[in-house]
């Protein structure tokens, strides 16, 4: 018997071995190592770009491409998992994963540190993302440096999210509209108790210092304005400001901090979203892609929140693809190439709800799809129609605003007048006499009604500074209806993104200057009564019990109220 | 040939390795790195990076008074919510335990029943009912709601320990007592009490600890104006990514608990308090 059962055994075992290695003989598989953070790809049901890919790439080579994607919570963690993967080999280290995707610091302490391999364009397999991405971010990364080590994949700014209606309703008519764009918003009296911060030292850092230094940057913004000061000086002098980590510097944080901790609601990194559509909090201070995904879900609630950018200058910030040494460079460049294909953008922001690096006409399209303001406009073909109205049998075609005016749908004087420039908000403006649209039913098929709207502001946006790439470069608008809203939060105009900073990489030194402020300010005070009762409850115990055990071998026992003396005898012989 | 005859003491081989490899290895590398800082010229290789020998992370520590503030945040919350808890706990597990009903299980499963419940879900919704009773419309109650999260999410772990005792404790010893003429008071403070105590010490081992380190709560209920030092230990390991340092508190952290153990064993020591277990129920 057991004889059988051996040989059955052997035969298993051999069986598996010889599986295996027709495994490894016929797969020749390539496998592509992503490290990107959560929830930054699109993986839904409709479109899954990950397996997108992959049959790309397998058609590609000719041989079965797997991506092992996984993800991390923060760019620490990441850095952390990658040194923990790593390999030595002949020159230096080789790493767990061929494409990464860290923030703009991360980015450069990596490239400080040697870990990054350099893009090969001879391979000439980027050519989408040096078509299609925007013209900005290829300066940017060409004045830091970076192009050869990273491309961007996202980016966008920081600033304040907040709900108008709720701090009216709160402040008692102390909060003023424009408030919200400057720095010491979270910090006014009306504030208290509304406005969440992020529980992150970097992103807090730059709240504060956009604080204390808002003199300094106002009478920068100023000077820029009035042309004292070229683009790339005043650049230069944000930037300045934002990276600066002085003692002092520090020293006034960690004082303005403190200050603030006992006026907001909370710190936080992802509740706020939820918080803000939820009516609790009326300020959060928020990056840009966050930003939008809280303006829909509020939306969706019948909130309607605003974005701001201070006045004074901000924190603009990227995400970007790298590849760390020892990677598969040509499966990761078209990895990369992939993902900036105007089409797969798309598909990425609209799940995201952060802006791609991706720009260009397709993209203006896309964004005037979005934003742009549409109207019905009836017509009598009504076999080609958009809708038709079943009661009335009248036809309409959907057109946007812009669509309109160029196919003089929409005529000046009749259907819309022009207001010239907008001395509030600075933007083009019109006001079209009438706007329809449609209202559809619960399983969105058929239009139950139109409703009607009358003289409608509408505002020319210029995305053209974001959108432009070097070979598409023109004029972009969209006539929007709604300004500090999504459109704006993904795609500032010129003058916010100008003074707007990149944060640097803070060396060893300087963080740990940050971290001792940070916990200065996390850690509360505590008043001076509770920390005495605490020590002497803590020192009484602490002495009072070797004492009592002492006396206790001694033979002395204290005649203590809780002693269980008098049950001794009881205890010898326990009653049945 | 000698046969490896397979005999009862062989069911602990399991709990033996589990032991070793996920208790104490983990112990002795966390002292490891609390011992430890990087250094170029070290002459030890931790995972590939050269460490010297050093008190240094110990001195950091204490040489920062926002890490003193810390301890004192922690165990005054930790403090806080034992003592609540044993307050609510104790007498609901003597009703418990002494009620005629047969159906206290069910009582008790009432009570246990919340743990079954994902801890994370479970305080998000906290948060959402302390919202609605306005206990949220000032910051300066992060503290107050952090405790009354903690209770909340440990107070299973402290009527569980009491009950298990009550129920055993011997009723013909209060009958005894009531027999000798001790009034209620006196039968609860000089029988009922001092019978319970091993329930209690389980109870203050079970919620002392994790009270300090359960950032979660303190996070979400605290709107992270909260800071205890489970959050600082982590943040040394994730954000900061000082190991070193981080494992120096929990170190730190560890005595600490070590010598409150040690004292609340004093108290209930007088007659082999070891032999009714000082551990858990």
């Amino acid at each position: 018997m057991r004889k059988i059962f051996n040989l059955a055994l052997a035969l298993i075992m051999v069986v598996s071995l010889f599986s295996f290695t027709g495994c490894k003989s016929e797969g020749e598989v390539i496998e592509l190592n992503v490290y990107n953070w959560e929830d930054y790809i699109c993986k839904d049901e409709d479109n899954d770009l990950i397996a997108d890919f992959e049959a790309f790439a397998s058609e590609k080579y000719g041989k079965k491409v797997v991506v092992n994607y996984s993800t991390f919570g923060t760019n620490e963690n990441m850095y952390n998992e990658l040194q923990l993967s790593k390999v030595k080999t002949e020159n230096g280290y080789d790493y767990g994963y061929d494409l990464v995707c860290p923030s703009d610091y991360m980015i450069q302490k990596m490239l400080g540190e040697g870990m990054l391999e350099k893009f090969d364009r001879s391979l000439g397999n980027l050519d989408n993302y040096d078509t299609y991405s925007s013209k900005y971010i290829l300066d940017l990364f060409e004045k830091y440096g970076w192009t050869d080590y990273a491309c961007g994949y996202m980016y966008g700014t920081m600033g304040f999210v907040y709900n108008p209606e709720v701090l009216e309703r709160n402040s008692g008519g102390e909060y003023q509209p424009g408030d919200e764009a400057h720095w010491d918003f979270p910090w006014k009296t009306y504030s208290k108790n509304l406005g969440t911060i992020k529980d992150s030292i970097r992103d807090t850092y730059a709240l504060a210092i956009g604080k204390v230094y808002s003199e300094e940057l106002k009478a920068l913004s100023l000077r820029w304005k009035a042309g004292e000061l070229s683009d790339e000086d005043y650049q230069e002098q944000v930037v300045g400001i934002f990276n600066r980590t002085d003692e002092a510097t520090v020293q006034k944080v960690t004082e303005e901090l403190i200050e603030l901790k006992g006026n907001v609601y909370g710190f936080e990194v992802d509740s706020g979203k939820r918080d803000m559509a939820s009516g609790k909090i009326a300020i959060n201070f928020a990056w840009s892609g966050d930003a939008v995904y809280t303006l829909d879900i509020a939306d969706e609630a019948n909130t309607e929140l605003f974005y701001a950018v201070p006045e004074e200058g901000s924190n603009i910030w990227f995400d970007g693809w790298v590849m760390p040494k020892g990677a598969n460079i040509e499966l990761s460049q078209d990895f990369v190439n992939f993902l900036a294909d105007p089409e797969n953008a798309q598909i990425n922001m609209n799940y995201i709800g952060y802006t791609p690096v991706v720009a260009g006409s397709e993209m203006h399209e896309f964004a005037i799809s979005w934003y742009g303001a549409y109207t019905l406009i009836e017509t009598d073909d009504a076999q080609h129609a958009d809708f038709v109205d079943s009661k009335t049998g009248k036809a309409y075609f959907e057109y946007y605003v812009q669509d309109a005016i160029d196919e003089g749908e929409l005529v000046l004087g009749e259907d819309y007048l022009d207001n010239g420039i907008d001395a509030e908000t600075g933007y083009r403006c019109i006001t079209v006499n009438e706007m329809r649209y449609p209202v559809y039913d619960e399983k969105e098929e058929n239009i139950i009604r139109f409703e009607y709207y009358e003289d409608v502001d509408l505002y020319l946006y210029d995305v053209s500074f974001l959108l432009n790439t070097e070979s598409d470069d023109g004029d972009m608008f969209i006539w929007t209806d709604t300004l500090g809203r999504q459109l704006e939060t993904q795609y500032p105009t010129r003058e916010t993104v100008m003074r707007c900073a990149i944060m640097k990489h803070f060396n060893d030194v300087e963080m740990a200057r940050l971290n001792d402020m940070w916990d200065e300010v996390k850690v509360s005070a505590i008043p001076s009564w509770l920390m005495i009762m605490i020590v002497g409850i803590i020192l009484l115990a602490i002495i009072v019990a070797p004492i009592l055990s002492y006396l206790n071998k001694k033979g002395i026992h204290l005649n203590l109220k809780f002693k269980r003396k008098n049950l001794t005898l009881i205890k010898r012989e326990p009653i049945k | 040939m000698k046969t490896l005859r397979f005999s009862r003491k062989h069911l602990g081989i399991p709990y033996a390795l589990f032991l070793a490899l996920f208790v104490v290895f983990p112990l002795l590398l966390i002292i490891l790195y609390a011992f430890t800082k990087v250094d170029p010229n070290g002459y030890i290789t931790l995972s590939g990076v050269k460490v010297s020998i050093t008190f240094e992370n110990f001195i950091e520590f204490f040489s920062k008074s926002s890490n003193i503030r810390v301890l004192f945040i922690s165990f005054g919350l930790a403090i806080v919510t034992t003592a609540l808890c044993l307050v609510i706990s104790y007498p609901l597990a003597y009703i418990l335990a002494k009620s005629k009903l047969n159906k206290n299980g069910v009582l008790l499963l009432l009570f246990i029943l919340p743990m079954w419940i994902n801890f994370v879900l479970r305080t998000a919704a906290m948060k959402e009912l302390l919202f609605a009773i306005g206990m949220y419309s000032t910051n300066r109650l992060s503290f107050v709601n952090t405790v009354i999260g903690m209770v909340y999410d440990y107070l299973p772990f402290t009527i569980m320990p009491l009950y298990t005792v009550m129920i055993k404790l011997d009723k013909s010893l209060i009958e005894a007592s009531a027999d000798l003429g001790a009034k209620p008071a006196s039968t609860f403070l000089r029988v009922t009490l001092p019978l319970t105590v091993p329930g209690i010490v389980s109870a203050v081992t079970m919620v002392l600890l994790p009270t300090t380190t359960s950032y979660v709560v303190s996070d979400t209920l605290g709107n992270g104006n909260v800071t205890i030092i489970g959050k600082v230990i982590e943040s040394q390991f994730s954000t900061v990514f000082n190991w070193h340092a981080g494992s120096a508190i929990a170190m730190v952290l560890l005595v600490i608990i070590f010598i409150t153990m040690w004292v609340t064993n004093k108290f209930t020591d007088d007659d082999g308090g070891s032999a009714r277990g000082n551990g858990l129920w």
